[in-house]
């Protein structure tokens, strides 16, 4: 297991090199100068040539990407072009927002994802159960910002009971939380549904009924617990992507994390930003799912002893 | 015919792709979707019969701007007094045709690689699927949101950063399926028949392959239209005065104090499209799982 999770750990050093090497191709490579961007088009020559002096951008490709590396390899990410802050400082001040965001909105598509898949599978072809699938069905194929203005619509502009935006309050995030986590909730129901039907219909659980164990014990203890695996690593990527596709819901409900910094920094062509604030998220994404995978083995005695081979 | 050949018991020949689709009509809730996919495809291919772009879709009439819905406009107008109801259907033509030419580049670019990668393995392999898993391990949206805000907007630079999001996760289908075939029984049985590459790639892979590739495609066109809208909303996508839905959605998005029922169409018709693709992606996995025979 150990020799595993080290492997796993080395794999992400390639990993994140590639991901480092293609967002500068593509922030070097497209057309837009940072200096100029910056100066505005009435600035001179000589002002933007200095400035680009300054900021490094007037190297080939090559070397600008060599430069780039040897710099975040001794720790130094470098500053943003604009605000001159080092990027970790941004990104850091950021981030908080882009986190309630992602693990409310996974808090509640853990809930509600788990209870109603659960009693979808107990209640299977019951009436309540089709409803609700068809309830998830429609719900995985709204788009998330679409649900943000319909809750906007009922909650800010007729009741007016929740601001349509800012960051500054805990129930700022209720409707953001809510929008990000409708398609997860929805993933999350199918999957619960699906993996206890499965078992539900295993022998052991067949042996368990027999013996007259009680049915609530059956479904909690007997077949819960091996049904929760694949919803385990469900919710594992789901955390990992919901860091990186909050992207959307920060623009609808104006909150400042890690999207909007990253969708300003491509625009502002401040690669340095753009760089800090994928690599961040990327990084934190493949922690997340590495993590679910050791979980995972650790709650799967099958699974462990795979690894330990 | 002689007397000999009559005597063989006939055994019912019955193609791989024969029986899925058999499967998949017993199934009421694909066929739903099938259905009501059919009907936005004709509606999105048909439009501009009784459509006109330029008078209908993108024309702005001021004087009948926020016109209320009625048998003249079905949906009502906009703030600029366009149709509703018009761009609505011409707005199919644009995530139909975004979400199928997506489709065809990741798939076509994902199988070769993804043949490649399981046919040959060793080097070829690993270099093509370390490079596909750096392109997973940016999550959400951000490589495609990265690659349009740097070249900027248009529908040329939309499929290119929708198709290098969708073809890691081709890729890995394709591959996965090439490597499951490769050591069946039956492909060995027809190589010892002296059976020609070119043969057991047409007869035996192609047919077996293809059922997991085209459950991938639908749900891809699905996720795909949403994409675009996503993107569209957020100004990373196509520009107005395009009917896009999601485009029509963020300029809908500045009227939801006085008219938020410019919200609901558009919606509704990304939801009723996207929906109609996951029960036809659904009924297909469930057509093509032995599992699921009887």
């Amino acid at each position: 297991m150990h020799r595993y999770i080290i492997k796993r750990l080395l794999m992400l050093i390639p990993v994140m090199l590639g991901i480092s090497f293609i967002l500068y191709a593509i922030m070097t490579l497209t057309p837009g100068d940072p200096a100029q961007l910056i100066l505005g088009p009435g600035a001179t020559q000589e002002a933007i040539d200095q400035l680009r002096a300054e900021l490094g951008t007037d190297v080939g490709f090559w070397e600008g990407y060599v430069n780039w590396l040897t710099d975040a390899l001794h720790g130094e990410f470098g500053t943003s072009y604009r605000s001159k802050e080092p990027v970790f400082d941004e990104v850091f001040a950021r981030f908080p927002n882009t986190l309630k965001l992602a693990s409310s909105a996974i808090i509640i598509s853990v809930i509600f994802g788990l209870a109603i898949g659960i009693f979808q599978a107990v209640h299977q072809y019951s009436l309540a159960d089709n409803i609700m699938s068809g309830a998830t069905l429609v719900l995985t194929s709204m788009p998330d910002f679409w649900i943000g203005l319909i809750l906007i619509i009922i909650f800010a502009v007729w009741l007016k009971v929740l601001p349509a935006s800012g960051a500054n309050h805990w129930y700022n995030f209720i409707m953001p939380a809510i929008t990000a986590s409708i398609n997860y909730t929805a993933n999350t129901i199918r999957m619960t549904r699906s993996s206890m039907l499965e078992v539900i219909r295993s022998d052991y659980i067949r042996t368990a009924r027999a013996k007259g164990v009680p049915e609530r014990t059956v479904i909690y203890k007997h077949a819960l617990k091996n049904a929760l695996l694949p919803v385990v690593t469900l919710i594992g990527i789901n955390l990992g992507w919901q860091l990186g596709g909050t992207i959307i819901v920060e623009q609808i409900f104006a909150i400042p994390g890690i999207g909007t910094l990253m969708i300003g920094a491509v625009r502002g062509k401040d690669t340095p930003l753009l760089m800090a604030s994928v690599l961040f998220v990327a990084l934190l994404s493949a922690l997340i799912n590495l993590g679910t995978d050791i979980l995972y083995a650790y709650i799967d005695p099958r699974i462990k002893a795979e690894y330990s081979k | 015919m002689s007397v000999g050949t009559s005597a063989k018991p006939k055994y019912k020949k019955r193609s791989q792709i024969a029986m899925i689709w058999r499967r998949f009509i017993k199934n009421r809730m694909a066929m739903i979707g099938l259905i009501l996919f059919a009907i936005m495809l004709i509606i999105a291919v048909v439009s501009p019969l009784f459509i006109n772009y330029e008078t209908d879709v993108i024309q702005q009439t001021i004087s009948e701007r926020f016109m209320s819905p009625s048998a003249e406009h079905l949906f009502g107008t906009d703030q600029f007094g366009r149709d509703i109801f018009s761009r609505v259907l011409w707005g199919a033509r644009i995530s139909m045709s975004v979400g199928v030419a997506v489709v065809i580049i990741s798939l076509i670019i994902g199988s070769i690689l993804g043949a490649v990668a399981g046919f040959f393995g060793g080097i070829a392999d690993n270099i093509i699927m370390r490079f596909m898993d750096i392109l997973l391990a940016i999550p959400g949206t951000m490589l495609a949101i990265t690659i349009v805000a740097a070249l900027g907007g248009g529908i040329q630079n939309l499929l290119l950063a929708l198709s290098i999001e969708q073809i890691p996760k081709m890729t890995r289908i394709v591959r996965s399926s090439v490597l499951t075939l490769k050591t069946q029984d039956y492909i060995e049985a027809a190589r010892a028949c002296g059976t020609t590459n070119a043969r057991i790639i047409y007869r035996h892979i192609i047919p077996n392959a293809i059922g997991p590739i085209l459950v991938q495609a639908s749900l891809t066109v699905a996720r795909t239209i949403i994409s675009v809208a996503s993107m569209s909303f957020i100004g990373l996508g196509i520009n107005p005065p395009e009917p896009e839905w999601g485009a029509m959605l963020s300029e809908a998005k500045n009227q939801l104090m006085n008219y938020p029922y410019l919200v609901v169409a558009p919606g509704v018709a990304i939801i009723l499209t996207v929906t109609s693709l996951t029960l036809v992606g659904d009924g297909l996995r469930d057509a093509l799982d032995p599992k699921m025979k009887n």
